[in-house]
Parts: C-alpha cells; structure tokens; sequence
C-alpha cells in the first residue's frame, strides 16, 4: 500500500536520505524524535512534500494524485477543520468530498467516544478535541484506505486516547494501512504491530517486537524519564547516579535524560532507582540519538 | 472501478452560500421573484406582460446576483486559508485547479438559482398570465441571460474579489462591468459596424436574450473568454498557496 524506494528529501531543518520501507495493511510504527524525519515522511506519504530522489507509492498511485489523495487521511497537530462551522458540518463537508455518502456523524465520532462534540463549533474545540474528531473522520472513512497519525496520543482527547488504539486495529483489519510515528516506544508498543526505527532520517531498524528495536543503531540510546515534580527528578537522579549501565546523566525540571547502550538496561535501572527512592515515574520514552551528536559524544567529528 | 476524484460541487455550494450579503440578494431575489409574477398577473391581457420575464431577469441579475457574487468572492481566498476551507479540500485531495473550480461553479449555481429561479418564475406567471409566442421567446431569452450571467459573473467576480481588499475587489469588479457600458457610446465607434455586444458585459448579455443569430454568438464567445481569462488568474493565484 505503502512503499518507500530509496527516497530522499529535505525540508528544513528534516531530511531523509536512502529511505526504503514498505507496508500492507495494518498498524505499524515509526519511532523517532521530531527532527529525526517522520513529519516529512508523512509529507511525503500524503503528497504534500515531493522526494528529491527515489520513489514513494500510495495506494498503486503517486501521492500527489487526486484520486490517491483523497483516500489518504492524515493526523497531525495542524487539524484540518474549517472553523466557522460545527463539528457536524465540517465532517459532513469532508464526507461529501471524500465521496462518503449516508455517513450517521454521530456514530462516526462515537467510534473514540466524542459524539459529544458533534454540536460544538470547531473555533470552540481544544487541539485535542479537534485531533480526536479528525482521527474519527479518518478512521470512519470507507473511502480512506491508508492513514498516518502523529502522535496519537499526545495532544489527543482521553476518551478518544482510549480507544484509539482498538479504532485503528480494526481499520487495519478492514484492510487499511495505519501509519502511526511517536517518539514514545511505549506509544509504538501499545498501538503498533511492527516498528522501524528512523534515526536521522534513516530507518536503522525494522522489527515485530518493540525490544529488538533498542541499542540496534550502535550509538546508544537516550532516555527521557518524567518524575511528578523537581524533588522527584532531583532523587531519582541520584538513584541513578553511578549506575554502570549509563553513560550519562542529566537533570532538567522535572525531567532526567539518561544514555546508554541498551533501553531495556536503562528502563531497568530506572525502575530499581524508582522503587528504591519511592519516585513516581510519570513517562519514560526514548529519544534515538543523532548521528552527529552520538559521533560528537565519541570524539568524532 | 477507477478511483473517483474528490467531489467538490456540494463544497463549492456550501462556500458560495456563507456571508451576510448572499443572504441579502437571495432575500433580494425572492422579493423580485415575487414583485415580477405579481406584475405579470397584473398585466393580464396586456401586450406589456412580454416584457416581464426580460426587465425579471435584468433586474434579478444585476440586484440580486451581483449582491450574491460580490457577497460570496469578498476576501474568499483568504477567507478561506484563514478559516481552513482550503486546508480542509486540499488535505482530502482536493488539487487546487480542482478547488477553483469547486469555488466558481459553486456560486455560478448559486446565482443561477437566484437569478434563473426568479426569471423562471416571472416567465411562468407571464405565460399563464398571456400565453402567447411572444412571452415564451422572451422568457427563454430572459433563461438564457440568466444562466450566461451566472456563468460569467462567478469566475469574474472571483478574480476581482477574492485577494486583495475589499475596496479595490470593487473598483476591479466594476471596472469590468460598468466602466465599459459607459464607455460603450464611444468604444462602439473603434468596433465595425454591429458589434456593439462587444462593447460591455451587459451589451453582450442584452444580445444574448434576445438570440440575434451572429450578434448572440459574438457576445457568447466574448463573454467566455472574459470568464476564460478570469480563470486563469484564479488558477495561477492558487496554485501558488502553500500546500497545507
């Protein structure tokens, strides 16, 4: 459905160079930081960026045809929802474009439990609100037969963060290809079925199991743990100090960056240091390391 | 089956319908639509009742359609961006000749249905009023008008109004459209002989209703090149906008 051939290009500050992956139907994840390249990837997925070179086929089409277009949807922080009218309205309006006829609104929304919000003008609605019905419109779509969702769930409604996970499984089980990009492996893990690591731009690895996929790059990995508060992050990172399986350690806020080679060592070392100094871990997530900055952390150049 | 493009006439409808002042010339039609058959009832018998559907229809396109054309295409373009109809269309495949396209036809229809609707009506009361030869080439000249005017003033009023201000959209609009029937005393002189339809919008609408063989065919091909260059401003104009 999704094919990706040897693709390269750039919009400041991403690039992607010497891409190549492909996907049927079902869910599947790439995990990377924002700079590491998925927003792009999604652009061109979409049709809304071209490639510098290589290839990129959605749907048996060019992206940026019409006929393809309009049965990709996607999911980003920038909702696509005309303001001036109620949630109704604009999901009618998409449906009519899209060629959905005889769509009940309220059954599309309910899909992530927002019914509610069906008679709310869109100028009313939080950016979650707004990414919840959008994910509705896409994901309640016959027409729509591949989908990419940033984040799915950050910034998303908690009712529709709920049930977006069985929303989107059952989209793929209807033949669909869903295209979810985190920076969260616990986000990948918990709605994926395979996963590709993009590290600046290149998927460095591909796998079923979310495990496989950490220290694979050979430049470590770096882990971003959230404690409730100051206090919280100031004792777990003195839980942490002197573990041998880091290779550094830092404190900012609430937030301590730890890096070493393996994720699952590291999310250990977290959780004994947790226990032990009886802090409360909000999140844990993974931030892949650039190339440069792991080169640079080397002494390279 | 091959994939279907994205539907856009029902968008291009439901845009065309938002605004104060379509509101205002569709209330405009009706009350002309109204005041025309009741004309036309009155002058039953009266040889005065062929002119009915003909005075309808100029009255219905130059009141009522300009006011929804102008309503519709005032600030459309960054109307739209701002409001995200434009994102809304071009995320769910819309290209943007496709949404030029949408944008016009929408309120060509629009105004066809104010306009035509209206003169529909008043040729109908006039023939039940007095049917006669004469009331039925008249109210088909007077269809006619309509749906030339509505074709033409859609793309027309686009590219005059639709970027820019407010203010100088209007000083383009009837510059198109009334500075050259003005003129037309004097423009007719540079023309050969008999073609004044060439002269103005209106002139060649007028030789349009009344289907005076080559005279309508000269003011068809004008008025289609009017609406053909309007076009393509409207397309390079969008085709410039960011991809959302």
């Amino acid at each position: 459905m999704i094919t990706l051939d040897r693709v390269a290009a750039r919009r400041s500050p991403m690039t992607l160079s010497d891409l190549s992956a492909q996907w049927g139907p079902g869910v599947h994840s790439i995990v990377g930081a924002p700079a590491d390249g998925a927003a792009l990837l999604f652009g061109l997925v979409c049709g809304a960026s071209s490639p510098r070179s290589g290839q990129v086929r959605v749907l048996d089409g060019s992206p940026t045809d019409a006929s393809v277009r309009r049965r990709v949807a996607r999911i980003d922080f920038d909702p696509s929802l005309p303001e001036p009218l109620r949630v109704a309205e604009a999901l009618s309006l998409a449906a009519k474009i899209r060629g959905d006829a005889g769509l009940e609104i309220g059954g599309r929304l309910a899909i992530l439990g927002v019914e509610t919000l069906a008679a709310r003008f869109v100028r009313s609605l939080s950016l979650a609100e707004a990414r919840a019905v959008c994910a509705a419109e896409a994901l309640t779509s016959p027409g729509v037969r591949a989908i990419v969702v940033l984040e799915p769930l950050v910034a998303m409604d908690p009712r529709a963060a709920r049930r977006i996970g069985d929303a989107m499984r059952s989209a793929a089980r209807a033949g669909k290809c869903v295209l979810v990009a985190s920076s969260s492996l616990r986000d990948a893990a918990e709605l994926a079925d395979d996963h590709a690591l993009l590290q600046s731009g290149r998927i460095v690895a591909r796998s079923s199991s979310i495990e496989a996929l950490y220290g694979v790059s050979g430049q470590g990995v770096r882990l971003r743990v959230f404690a409730r508060d100051d206090d919280g992050a100031r004792t777990l990172a003195a839980g942490l100090a002197g573990i041998a399986e880091l290779t550094s350690l830092e404190r900012s806020g609430t937030s301590v960056r730890l890096r070493g080679a393996s994720a699952t060592a590291l999310a250990e070392a977290v959780a004994h240091a947790a226990v032990a100094s009886d802090v409360e871990v909000i999140e844990m997530r993974v931030e892949p390391i650039a190339a440069k900055q792991a080169l640079a952390a080397e002494g390279g150049p | 089956m091959p994939p279907r493009r994205p539907r856009t006439f029902a968008f291009g409808v439901r845009l065309a319908q938002s605004g104060g002042l379509v509101g205002l010339g569709l209330g405009v039609a009706g009350i002309l639509a109204v005041a025309s058959i009741a004309a036309a009832l009155a002058l039953r018998g009266d040889p005065l009742v062929n002119q009915v559907p003909s005075l309808a229809c100029q009255a219905l396109a130059w009141g009522a359609g300009i006011t929804v054309a102008f309503g519709a295409a005032r600030r459309a373009a960054s109307r739209d961006r701002d409001e995200g109809f434009f994102a809304l269309a071009r995320c769910r495949g819309v290209t943007p000749y496709a949404y030029v396209e949408a944008r016009v036809v929408g309120l060509a229809a629009l105004v066809a249905v104010a306009v035509g609707g209206g003169t529909a009506l008043a040729g109908a009361a006039a023939a039940l009023s007095s049917p006669s030869a004469g009331v039925f080439r008249a109210t088909g000249g007077a269809l006619a008008y309509a749906l030339v005017f509505s074709a033409t003033i859609s793309p027309v009023a686009f590219a005059s109004l639709a970027a820019g201000s407010t203010v100088t959209g209007y000083l383009a609009l009837a510059s198109l459209l009334v500075l050259p029937e003005l003129a037309s005393p004097w423009t007719s002189a540079l023309l050969p002989a008999g073609w004044h339809e060439l002269t103005s919008v209106p002139a060649a609408l007028d030789a349009i209703r009344t289907g005076a063989g080559w005279h309508a065919a000269r003011a068809l091909a004008g008025l289609t090149a009017l609406a053909a260059a309007s076009l393509a401003i409207l397309m390079g104009r969008t085709s410039s906008e960011p991809d959302p």
